[in-house]
């Protein structure tokens, strides 16, 4: 495996006249958890989309693992999108089953223990479960993958602090050994303590893209950092 | 993948389609279970009547539901919410369409078996006691025109070009509609994508059909098939007026339809849709 996963250069994506993404390129080393951090509309699922292969008409050039995003790059890359993606008919053990079927890397036993400790009955439909079910049932589903690179689209959106206190839990307890995470949130107080790197993203530009270590270095915290770049109080 | 893909298409779609055919199944046995039983009696019960009823109900409604379900199923799985799964599994987009076509072509098969299945009962099995004597004797009287005189081995080839034509002509139905949805879904036309689906499929359907038409009109190929043997013909004047004439250009267009259209919606999907 190459030292750096993920290599984006010159990334733009516009939809119609308005340019979301402006030309962003960096580099995330493996084995880091990087935070791709940024106020709402910035154009981080858009980024996110590109990467995993959900958007196809962007500029630039992104390489994970030296790949172009397709069938090989799928493989290696879980993803975590904010949306819940699983068909409302389906049960967890389906969902669990359709997923061994598809992914090399996906244990199995892991999942279904998981969903027995998380409480989830494996044969209620997903149309009747809590959003709070569904979503620890797609984690389940992401961090059940010896994956090399998780890409996790605001996992902590929308849910209480108990509940994100248990999803950071969850990702880091269970995600592969060696692997690297990019974890999109605009909830930066919740994530500081995991983060190896961070990058910000303004307007659809990088603005920020180093170390957490760096920013510790000048005293700050990347809290202090987030609220200079982006103007307003976390 | 295509296989893993197929199976899950099926277990999805066979959800609706499944229970509508084992419906199907659950009637014709019933109304061929209880004719047999009841032989003696005359007159058709009130429940035959009613289950031959629903039989036909539900038959002729089999095609339009496969539709439904197809429509809907692809534009849920590739389009909606769905779709941020699809299209992260690590399968060829080909695979993907493949597997939908497919599976919407066996519903289609399906559909055709099942409406198939309900003429058959209402031939052999109810009789006039449903048709009416009438059209009983005209269904009679029609089958040695189709079948009289000619080979067995004639009639079951013919038989089975009719059969595989049509099941291309469903297949590329599936990638016609496919397409549509397809370009209902780019930017400009995603905010109404059932009314552009519904306008892009007919006018898809209508021009498709159209120089379909237009060119088979101008080209003669097909298969005239008489007594005894069958011959491949450039020129219909050449068709005696005892032979039935298939023609072979109307299945070739077809096919051309079929892979022009399977990639137009393969590249509209990859590089002109962005899922919301």
């Amino acid at each position: 495996m190459s030292e750096t996963l993920l290599k984006v250069r010159n990334l733009k994506k516009s939809y119609g006249t308005h340019q979301v993404l402006n030309g962003v390129s960096f580099d995330v080393p493996a084995g880091k958890i990087v935070g791709l951090l940024g106020p709402n509309g910035c154009g981080k699922t858009s980024m996110i989309k590109s990467i995993v292969g959900l958007i196809n008409d962007y500029e630039g050039k992104i390489l994970i693992n030296g790949k172009a995003p397709g069938v090989e790059s799928k493989a290696i890359v879980a993803y975590l999108p904010e949306k819940n993606y699983l068909a409302p008919w389906m049960t967890p053990k389906h969902a669990i089953n359709y997923m061994a079927d598809f992914y090399k890397n996906f244990d199995k036993e892991k999942a279904l223990n998981m969903a027995q400790t998380f409480n989830l009955d494996l044969t209620q439909k997903i149309k009747t479960m809590s959003k709070g079910q569904q979503e620890k049932l797609q984690l389940i589903l992401v961090m059940c993958r010896k994956a090399d690179l998780y890409i996790l689209d605001e996992p902590l959106g929308g849910v209480d602090l108990v509940s994100r206190e248990f999803i950071l839990d969850t990702i880091m307890k269970n995600h592969s050994e060696n692997s690297t995470i990019l974890l999109s949130t605009h909830l930066i107080y919740d994530i500081e303590r995991i983060l190896d790197r961070v990058l910000m993203v303004k307007g659809g530009d990088l603005v920020v893209n180093t170390d957490v270590e760096n920013i510790a270095a000048t005293g700050k915290s990347v809290e202090d950092l987030f609220r200079e770049v982006f103007s307003y109080a976390v | 993948m295509l296989s893993k893909l197929l199976k899950h298409e099926l277990i999805s779609t066979g959800r609706i389609m499944g229970v509508l055919y084992a419906v199907v199944g659950v009637l014709m046995a019933y109304i061929v279970g209880s004719y047999y039983i009841g032989k003696g009696s005359e007159a058709a019960t009130t429940g035959q009547m009613l289950g031959m009823m629903v039989l036909l109900l539900v038959s002729s409604c089999s095609f339009f539901l496969t539709v439904i379900v197809m429509i809907s199923n692809f534009q849920r799985t590739l389009y909606g919410d769905q779709g941020y799964l699809t299209f992260t599994l690590p399968v060829k987009s080909t695979a993907l369409l493949a597997s939908k076509i497919i599976v919407s072509t066996i519903w289609f098969i399906a559909a055709f078996v099942c409406l198939m299945g309900t003429m058959a009962i209402m031939y052999y099995v109810i009789r006039e006691d449903y048709i009416g004597q009438e059209s009983y004797a005209m269904i009679e009287s029609m089958l040695p025109l189709l079948l009289g005189g000619k080979s067995l081995a004639t009639v079951v080839v013919s038989i089975v070009v009719y059969l595989v034509s049509f099941f291309i002509r469903f297949a590329v139905l599936s990638i016609e509609v496919y397409f549509a949805i397809s370009l209902a879904n780019t930017r400009l036309f995603q905010k109404r994508h059932l009314l552009w689906t519904i306008v892009f499929s007919m006018g898809i359907i209508y021009a498709a059909e159209s120089v379909s038409t237009l060119i088979s009109e101008n080209i003669d190929f097909g298969l005239a098939i008489t007594a005894d043997k069958m011959t491949l013909i450039t020129n219909q004047l050449q068709v005696g007026a005892s032979a039935t004439y298939i023609n072979l250009i109307t299945i070739i267009i077809s096919l051309l339809f079929g892979i022009g259209f399977f990639f137009a919606t393969h590249y509209v999907m990859n590089k002109k849709v962005n899922i919301r």
